[in-house]
Parts: structure tokens; C-alpha cells; sequence
């Protein structure tokens, strides 16, 4: 695991035009990757969002974004927000599922 | 963006549902683009609000071992991240470093070593530190345990050579329950860590035969290794939707109801209706022959998840899907840190990344 040495930066941007520009993720799969595009290519300012692992060795992925006009970089934060928003939610909804659940089983059994 | 219209049935039918056929799935995609249908007048963009007043949650079954539940309006990529997350990113405790002071039993070390770290332990590995080669051994990060065991003949058993050796030896079997919790000092837990289950065979031993070995026990996630893995399965399926399409009445009515290994219809007024669609196993032998076949429709619900987490009693299987959720979102907070060092990094200077280009 060589390649976690922590000079390695989490993210690096690649491409000069703000608009379409490659984000270099370290340490992150599928279980992201798909995530990420999935909320990406549901913003409508987005004109093309994919992503890909070159290799299975290297724990790399990379995530391409263009857009119409903003900057990548911005579109990108946004789906991690709103992708963290979105978990924060199912959880929080989860919790309160489970409990209500619990609560109207215990009363049963009483 | 134009605000939301219904798309043409058709249309319609293709987006939000997996349509099952007797030879082929159709429609297997989900078509997520924000822009895909914009022509009909269709805003397939994600807007959070609209998200947060749509999700639907239902937990039909809890218990510590195993929750089933509900996600209605979500779509493939978020709940594939948490049965992905659950399976190998939440983490758990398992048996890591074997020290063998003796084993002569037939079992070689290095498969007894593999046997141990598969146990579950019931330990919660929250308060814990993730132990890594070469770190120091300290109580935030290990959990020690030891197994002392040896066979020996056992004196009262009768005279016998039939007898099974359970009865002939004392200690033939090794079990789980043999590992002991060894505390370092300053080290305590309100419940004492113990495997899950006692009644697992380690190993079994001849007389005379005896294993000593101490163990570490360290935290790690399923990525590493599957030992780590606190859920003995978590998957979900799509809701099935069993359709009559045309009438089925009489003597086709009861053969439909009688075909179907899962007792998904019923028959009412002489009509087949469809009453436990959820039941469905999409067996498909409602559509394999005519006449069934031009009265059924199969499709799958493409944004309705059946989630069904089984832990393997390290933790409680709904805290699991909690703990899921919140490394989804220390994911993110990771990237959106490293995001904002890579813009002032670039920013900076010192690189080659043109930030003036842009318009
Ligand atoms: S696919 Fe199989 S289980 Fe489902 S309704 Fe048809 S016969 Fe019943």
C-alpha cells in the first residue's frame, strides 16, 4: 500500500480550461465513483460527466466533468454536498424509521 | 430548466420501470441525465427538496440481527454505495496477529490462524484505532485474547472402542468459546469482548494433543480482508410489480393461480387479481406459455429498494446501516477537503493549470 504515502494529495485537478477539467481521486471506487457521477449528470449545467479506474492496481479514479459554462471545480463541490446531504438524510429518516418500528413492536409484545 | 410535465406513458414506463421478459430484461439502465428528456418538457434533474419530500423509508423487519427495509425514490448509484459501504468500509474487529506458542494438533497453524480471524467478535469497534503493521500494540487499538486447550483420555468413559471420541476424550472439540479475553492493563468494557457465537469447532484434538496461542485482535474494514466484513449479506432487490393486463377469468383465472409457486394471485368475483406482488420471485412462469403469457406484465420498480442486512452479530444490523451512512459522508467530506487544497494548490502557482483560460 505504497501508494497511500501521504505526499499523494486525496484529489488533483487536471486541465487548464475551468470548464472541463478531470478530477483525480486517490483511495476512492465505485462505491463513490458511480455515487458521483449519478449526481453530477443529474445537474442540468453539466454537459458530460464520467468516470473511470484506468487500472485495478492503481488506487486512482478519475472523474471527468464538463460543463455549459460554470467552473468544473464548483459543480463538483455541489454533488458532494448534495450527495453528503443526501446521506445525512437517509440516515437521519432511517433512524426515525427504526426507532418508530422498535417502539411499535415493544408495545406489541407488552 | 421547463418545469415538470408526465412524460408519455410509454416513456414513462421506460424510465421508472424494469421491464421482465420471458428471454430478457428491459430497459436494465436507469436513464439519469438531467437533460435526457428535456425536449418533452421533462426536468429529470436532481433537486434536493423535491428529493427530501419524495424519499420514502419503510422498515418492515429489525432485529439485532437482521433489518429489511424500504428506500422508495431513490435511485441505483446511492443505494448501491451503501450495500457496497456495508459490505467492506464499515468497520469492524477480528482476530489479526496469531502468536502459536504450541499446536500439534492436525490442523496446520496457518489454516487454525484463518479460522481464528474469521470469528466474529462482538467488540464495538468505535472507540478503536485502526492498528497497522508495525504500529505499537496499545489498548485503543487491540483487543488480546488466548486459547489454552488440550485433550485428554477421558478415564470414566467406558471401555469401548466404538464409543465417538466425544465421549472417549475430554476436550476433543476446540470451540470459539475456548478464546479468552486477555485485559492490557487499563484496558475495560462494559460488555467483556467475546466471539459471537461460543459453539464454533476451531479444531478437534487426539489424546494428548494441546493448543496454546495468544492473539491480537485489531480494527480494519472489509476492504482489507472479508473477516473484517460485519454483515453476513447485504443486498437489495427491486420491488416486483405483477400486472394483469388483460382479464383473467374462469378456468384461466385458477390455472394462473395455481401456477405460481409464490401464491402471488388470488381469485376474485371469478377475476385473477394480483394481491402479494411483493412475494413475486420473478420466476417468470406467469409469462412462459400462452395463454398466461397475454395476461401478465412482470416489470421491477427501478426506484423502490428492498434492503435486506444481515450482520453477523458484531454489531446490530440497523446501527450497521446507520455507521454505512455516515462513512458515505465522511467519503465526502475527505474529497471535498482534498478538493479545496487541490483549487489552492493550483491557485497557488505552482502548477501548470491555466485558471485564466476559462471564457
Ligand atoms: S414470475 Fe413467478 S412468482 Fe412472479 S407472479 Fe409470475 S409465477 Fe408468480
Amino acid at each position: 500500500m505504497n501508494q497511500d504515502h501521504p505526499s499523494n494529495p486525496k484529489v488533483e485537478i487536471i486541465g487548464a480550461d475551468q470548464r472541463s477539467q478531470t478530477f483525480v481521486l486517490r483511495n476512492e471506487d465505485h462505491t463513490l465513483g458511480n455515487a458521483l457521477r449519478y449526481v453530477l449528470i443529474k445537474n442540468p449545467d453539466v454537459k458530460f460527466c464520467g468516470y473511470s479506474i484506468p487500472h485495478p492496481s492503481e488506487n486512482i479514479m478519475n472523474v471527468r466533468v464538463e460543463t455549459y459554462g460554470k467552473p468544473a471545480a464548483e459543480l463538483f463541490k455541489k454533488a458532494l454536498l448534495d450527495l453528503k446531504d443526501m446521506a445525512q438524510f437517509i440516515n437521519t429518516r432511517f433512524g426515525l424509521e427504526v426507532e418508530s418500528y422498535k417502539a411499535m413492536n415493544n408495545e406489541t409484545e407488552a | 430548466m421547463a418545469t415538470n410535465t408526465q412524460l408519455p406513458p410509454h416513456i414513462e414506463k421506460m424510465r421508472s420501470r424494469v421491464g421482465v421478459g420471458f428471454k430478457k430484461v428491459h430497459n436494465p439502465v436507469g436513464v439519469y441525465g438531467a437533460r435526457t428528456f428535456e425536449s418533452l418538457g421533462y426536468d429529470n434533474s436532481l433537486n434536493m427538496d423535491d428529493f427530501k419530500n419524495n424519499l420514502e423509508i419503510q422498515v418492515s423487519f429489525c432485529d439485532p440481527d437482521r433489518v429489511v427495509f424500504d428506500v422508495v425514490h431513490v435511485d441505483a448509484p446511492i443505494a448501491n454505495a451503501i450495500r457496497r459501504i456495508l459490505l467492506v468500509e464499515v468497520p469492524s474487529i477480528a482476530v489479526e496477529t496469531v502468536y502459536v506458542h504450541s499446536n500439534n494438533s492436525i490442523m496446520h497453524d496457518e489454516m487454525l490462524a484463518h479460522r481464528l480471524g474469521l470469528i466474529p467478535l462482538r467488540i464495538d469497534p468505535r472507540s478503536f484505532t485502526v492498528w497497522k503493521k508495525g504500529d505499537e500494540v496499545t489498548t485503543q487499538n487491540t483487543v488480546k485474547f488466548s486459547l489454552k486447550v488440550r485433550c485428554e483420555m477421558n478415564k470414566s468413559a467406558p471401555r469401548d472402542d466404538e464409543a465417538p471420541p466425544d465421549v472417549l476424550y475430554k476436550g476433543h472439540k476446540v470451540y470459539s468459546g475456548d478464546m479468552k479475553y486477555v485485559p492490557m492493563p487499563g484496558q475495560s468494557f462494559a460488555v467483556p469482548p467475546a466471539p459471537v457465537h461460543d459453539d464454533i469447532v476451531l479444531a478437534k484434538l487426539g489424546p494428548g494433543q494441546d493448543i496454546h496461542i495468544e492473539m491480537n485482535a485489531t480494527k480494519n474494514i472489509g476492504k482489507e480482508h472479508a473477516k473484517w466484513s460485519p454483515v453476513s449479506t447485504a443486498s437489495y432487490r427491486l420491488l416486483p410489480e405483477v400486472t394483469i393486463t388483460k382479464e383473467a377469468r374462469g378456468q384461466l383465472a385458477m390455472g394462473l393461480k395455481n401456477l405460481c409457486p409464490a401464491n402471488v394471485f388470488d381469485i376474485e368475483d371469478d377475476h385473477a387479481v394480483v394481491r402479494r406482488p411483493r412475494d413475486c420471485t420473478m420466476c417468470r412462469e406467469c409469462i412462459r406459455e400462452t395463454p398466461f403469457s397475454d395476461h401478465v406484465e412482470l416489470t421491477r420498480k427501478r426506484d423502490h429498494f428492498i434492503f435486506d442486512v444481515e450482520s453477523t452479530g458484531v454489531m446490530p444490523a440497523d446501527s450497521l446501516v446507520t455507521q454505512a451512512l455516515n462513512v458515505l459522508v465522511e467519503k465526502c467530506d475527505m474529497v471535498l477537503e482534498g478538493l479545496d487544497t487541490a483549487i489552492k494548490r493550483s491557485s497557488g502557482g505552482d502548477s501548470d493549470v491555466d485558471f485564466t483560460a476559462a471564457d
